[in-house]
């Protein structure tokens, strides 16, 4: 084991899978001899040369698009794109090239790439540059959506990326870089795409929590348990495929649900998990379930604002004493 | 350069194949037993057979909408083609992806794509396997002019170009995208250039014209710059001038262009001209063709039986292949 | 009454094709886009507007090129232009065959000077056509002998104050055409200006020439030791200058005798020669018949089959070429251009 930040987990997973296997390589802006524009790729470029950590002009597009074709052909890209709100520039070699080849041409075609994307608010760069975007991406069948919470998922998470065969989009919380956790040092180390994790037991009531999220239901469940509310906080981790098996049991555990994240609310993630439970987990329910997320508004620049805005671990406190 | 009687007996062969198979599959779409809409290649054939017979079996090419061409010249079989845009279970893809995306993988085929331009950058990643694993595979990549509009177009040439990838970018200009003109020199048009290989010259690369009705015209340039691809040249972009002589797709009035202008095309007919040539070359008599003629035509003619004689997939098939290797 | 003098007429033909063959990958060839064209043209068209001319005529083309020229100008430049225009009605095909139409039909127009955009193929194709009508050409593409790299202005003004000259005059600042001509069966079927090559290949394909393994026989109607293409193999074994009579013949073959020749930009070849001569203004040589193509400067334009007679006979084109320089120094010895 050893302590390592989100983002140097990130690199170190991205280290072990290129020494690992010669088809693995990075590329997008500023991943080179910058390290990336929240320092992921760090000294990377010195570790794999030039030809292996691809710095790209400003090309989403090509960037994008370049990797399906990479990826087709028995490469294994690994691309970044420098924010998540980014991420509507390439959106057709995402949804129609990515998601699609292997459908389109009959189980023909492999695409195994992947695409990571720093996700969420609170670092005041207002509406383009705080973009919470999973839920475009849970939406297309084809692709498979991952959103670690802490540096141990983000490595073990990220290695399983880049060893599927499918367009994995990998987002990554910008405050959660600098968190630091204990990652286990095993080169074998992985973590299944869509295995939910249990981040917390608890027996009064459930919080799904995605991103961020987790960091604040964590939060909100030590202040809560000193008033002797014992609250569950699970991961989902990857949001496709879901592992809705591990949320079912734990609502027929707990008989209340609420699920937590910093999507802005109409069409997130957390309503696909609403209508999952309310359909399959309807009589485990004893209340409605709750939903804790943003506004449906674009991300506000003022720090006044933008701490209004982001849901925070009080929400949920409050939330979950309207239901306990 | 010379080539052998063989080789260009076969490039003929291979355009007729593609003849026989699209007005084959115009005239079971119009008689109702083809789904959805088809983009014939019916007038462009001297640019797919050129250049891919400049290809090796270890390259790449990617595909458009009117894609049928490319996929026969490479070698495609014509039963499982025909299949697939009968919609069939036999069918290259399973009956799953039709006339726009009907593709080979095996044949290093990167997908036929309905959307138009998509095809470039991923060629050009085609290309970074090529760098990345020394494979020596040089990437084809076809599309039209009205691709040449796109933003796909300039960021995957400028990525080829800045990263020296072995890429051949082939521009067929039949001047029309659906309705627009490429150029014209007055009234609506695309863009205010001629010649799609002007813009070669601001991404640093090379950028020729040829006769895309002219099989080894288009085969010489084609070669060349496969050629140059593969030593480490980098990427190039080959454009040929070509003519539909159908509509964007079938069923379209074409209002957009006069009868003149198609029969004066129809007379630069690629498939005619090349058997012109070899007659006069004294490589192919009357004879011969008339023989490779109905060799073509019993081909295309079983490619329709086993379609017609094939099942329709199994309704399980529809979430099927979703992922890679997974059945759901 | 004054009497009614001759229209002083210039004639401008652009070929947009020019520029952009083979030549860009299998060698260097420069980059001429369809915009410098327009510029070029537009130059001419503002150096003859000084000049009193009464009227231009210029071959429609594809891409517009004369229209382009005239929807570039603005301002006070626009105000102060009052020449006389004239894009000519004759339909476009977008081939070789327009700048052959075009020249005819400037010819009909009695056009004093007709200034030729493009390459040694377009000038040939111009050349060709016409009987009369004298040419100045400025290239627009690579691997030229034929035309000139000049000041477009310059070239504009020469041609307009050519349209002054008398016949005399004329003849002084003008030099013959030496061409070389390819008669099939008797009957005369094409030209070249600068060079005709036989070789040994079966089809025309992408028109330019630049593989060296394939030719057989060169024709040359100059031999010089700073031009490049075909001529640049002729060049190292003897020197025959445009303006003086006689053309070179060489068989390419190994023997003893190799050169190093520049065939095309950037593409420097080990020749073998079999044997050469000079040959005569008016010779004609008769080549054993087999199946060839022939490529008339620089690119593949013939196809012959086995059973073709033919022959090679070096002569001169019934129109001369304007020498600009020697307009311009004549004008200038003349006052021409004092206001």
């Amino acid at each position: 084991m050893s302590k390592l930040t989100y983002a140097e987990a990130l690199r170190e997973a991205m280290a072990e899978e290129m020494e690992r296997d010669k088809s693995v390589f990075i590329m997008g802006e500023d991943v080179g001899v910058f390290g990336g524009c929240f320092g992921v790729t760090g000294d990377l470029v010195e570790r794999f040369g030039e030809d292996r950590v691809r710095d790209t002009p400003i090309t989403e597009t090509a960037i994008v698009g370049s990797a399906v074709g990479a990826a087709m052909t028995g490469s294994r890209p690994i691309a970044e794109i420098m924010f998540a709100g980014f991420l509507g520039v390439p959106m057709d070699e995402i949804f129609n090239q990515a998601a699609k080849m292997c459908y389109m041409t009959g189980g023909q075609a492999k695409v195994p790439m992947v695409l990571r994307a720093p996700n969420g608010a609170g670092i005041g760069a207002a509406a383009q540059h705080s973009e919470r975007t999973e839920a475009w991406f849970v939406h297309v069948p084809g692709l498979k959506v991952v959103y670690p919470s802490t540096p141990a998922d983000a490595k073990g998470l990220l290695k399983s990326a880049v060893r599927d065969d499918n367009p994995v989009i990998f987002f990554e919380h910008k405050i959660l870089y600098n968190h630091k956790g204990e990652v286990p040092d095993d080169k074998d180390f992985t973590i299944p795409l869509g295995k939910a994790d249990v981040k917390r037991e608890g027996k009064d009531l459930t919080v799904v929590a995605t991103g961020i999220l987790v960091t604040y239901a964590l939060e909100a469940a030590e202040k809560l348990a000193e008033e002797g509310i014992e609250i569950e906080v699970i991961d989902p981790r990857t949001l496709v495929p879901f592992d809705k098996e591990t949320v079912l049991d734990s609502v027929e555990k707990t008989g209340k649900l609420i699920i937590a994240s910093e999507e802005t609310k109409r069409g997130s993630f957390t309503s696909e998990v609403s209508a999952v439970v309310a359909k399959e987990g309807l009589f485990l329910l004893e209340q409605p379930i709750k939903r804790i997320c943003a506004p449906d508004a674009p991300v506000p620049f003022s720090s006044a604002l933008e701490k209004v805005y982001i849901p925070g671990p009080e929400k949920i406190i409050s939330a979950v004493k309207e239901m306990v | 350069m010379k080539e052998s009687k063989d080789k260009m007996i076969q490039m003929l062969e291979d355009m007729m194949v593609i003849r026989e198979f699209e007005s084959t599959v115009q005239k079971h779409f119009a008689e109702g037993e083809i789904p959805g809409f088809v983009h014939l290649y019916l007038g462009e054939e001297a640019v797919a057979v050129g250049a891919c017979n400049a290809l090796e079996e270890k390259d790449y090419i990617t595909s458009t909408h009117r894609g049928h061409g490319h996929l026969l010249a490479r070698g495609g079989d014509v039963n499982k083609m025909m299949a697939e845009i009968f919609g069939k279970a036999t069918g290259y893809n399973k009956g799953k992806g039709g006339s726009m995306h009907i593709a080979d993988v095996s044949l290093g085929i990167l997908g036929a794509n309905g959307i138009v331009g998509a095809g470039l950058p991923i060629a050009a990643g085609s290309g970074i396997t090529s760098q990345i694993l020394d494979t020596g595979a040089v990437t084809l990549c076809f599309f039209g002019d009205g691709a040449s509009n796109r933003g796909t177009f300039h960021e995957a040439i400028n990525l080829a170009s800045i990263w020296n990838l072995p890429v051949v970018f082939v521009c067929e200009n039949n001047m029309y995208a659906i309705s627009m003109p490429q150029y014209r020199s007055d009234g609506r048009k695309g863009q205010n250039i001629k010649d799609v290989s002007d813009r070669a010259v601001a991404y640093g690369i090379s950028g020729v014209t040829v006769d895309g009705n002219d099989v080894m015209a288009v085969n010489e340039a084609v070669t060349e710059a496969v050629k140059k691809a593969r030593n480490g040249g980098g990427p190039s972009l080959v454009e040929c001038k070509t003519y539909r002589h159908r509509g964007h797709f079938e069923g379209d009035p074409t209002v957009y262009r006069s009868d003149e202008e198609l029969e004066e095309w129809k007379k630069k007919d690629p498939i005619s001209r090349f058997k012109n040539l070899l007659k006069d070359q004294e490589l192919l008599d009357d004879a011969e063709y008339d023989e490779l003629k109905e060799k073509v035509e019993a081909r295309i003619k079983e490619a329709v039986d086993f379609s017609q004689n094939s099942p329709d997939p199994d309704p399980s098939e529809v979430t099927t292949d979703v992922y890679y290797g997974e059945g759901v | 009454m004054q009497s009614e003098r001759k229209k002083r007429t210039v004639g401008i033909i652009a070929n947009p094709a020019s520029g952009r063959d083979i030549r860009r990958l299998v060698a260097h060839g420069s980059v001429f886009d369809n915009a410098e064209k327009v510029n070029i043209v537009r130059r001419i068209l503002l150096a003859l507007n000084k000049l009193d001319i009464d009227k231009v005529y210029i071959m429609p083309d594809s891409f517009g090129i004369g229209h382009e020229a005239l929807n570039g100008l603005w301002g006070e430049e626009k105000e102060n232009f009052k020449l006389d225009v004239e894009i000519m009605d004759m339909s476009i095909r977008g081939s070789a065959e327009d700048s052959s139409n075009a020249a005819e039909l400037m010819e009909e127009k009695d056009t004093d000077i007709i200034i030729v955009l493009g390459g040694d193929g377009t000038n040939r194709v111009v050349v060709k056509a016409l009987k009369k009508t004298p040419v100045m050409s400025i290239s627009t593409g690579t691997n030229n002998v034929f035309p000139i790299m000049a000041e477009s202005t310059m070239l504009g003004m020469a041609a307009g104050l050519y349209t002054f000259f008398t016949e005399e005059e004329r003849q002084k600042v003008t030099s013959p055409i030496k061409s070389i001509y390819i008669i099939r069966d008797g009957n005369v079927e094409d030209m070249a200006l600068i060079d005709a090559v036989i070789v040994n290949e079966s089809y025309i394909g992408s028109r330019a020439l630049w593989h060296t393994e394939q030719l057989e026989e060169l024709f040359v109607t100059r031999s010089t030791s700073h031009d490049i293409g075909m001529v640049s193999i002729a060049g190292r074994l003897t020197q025959v200058r445009a303006d003086e009579e006689g053309g070179v013949f060489i068989e390419i073959g190994n023997n003893s005798l190799t050169v190093k020749a520049a065939i095309a930009p950037g593409v420097v070849k080990e020749i073998p020669i079999k044997r050469w001569r000079k040959i005569e203004q008016e010779e004609t040589i008769k080549l054993p018949s087999k199946q060839r193509i022939i490529a008339l400067d620089g690119e593949r334009e013939l196809s012959v089959k086995k059973t073709e007679q033919l022959e090679v006979k070096l002569s001169y084109a019934p129109v001369r070429f304007v020498e600009y320089k020697d307009v311009l120094a004549l004008a200038d010895e003349k006052k021409m251009l004092e206001v």
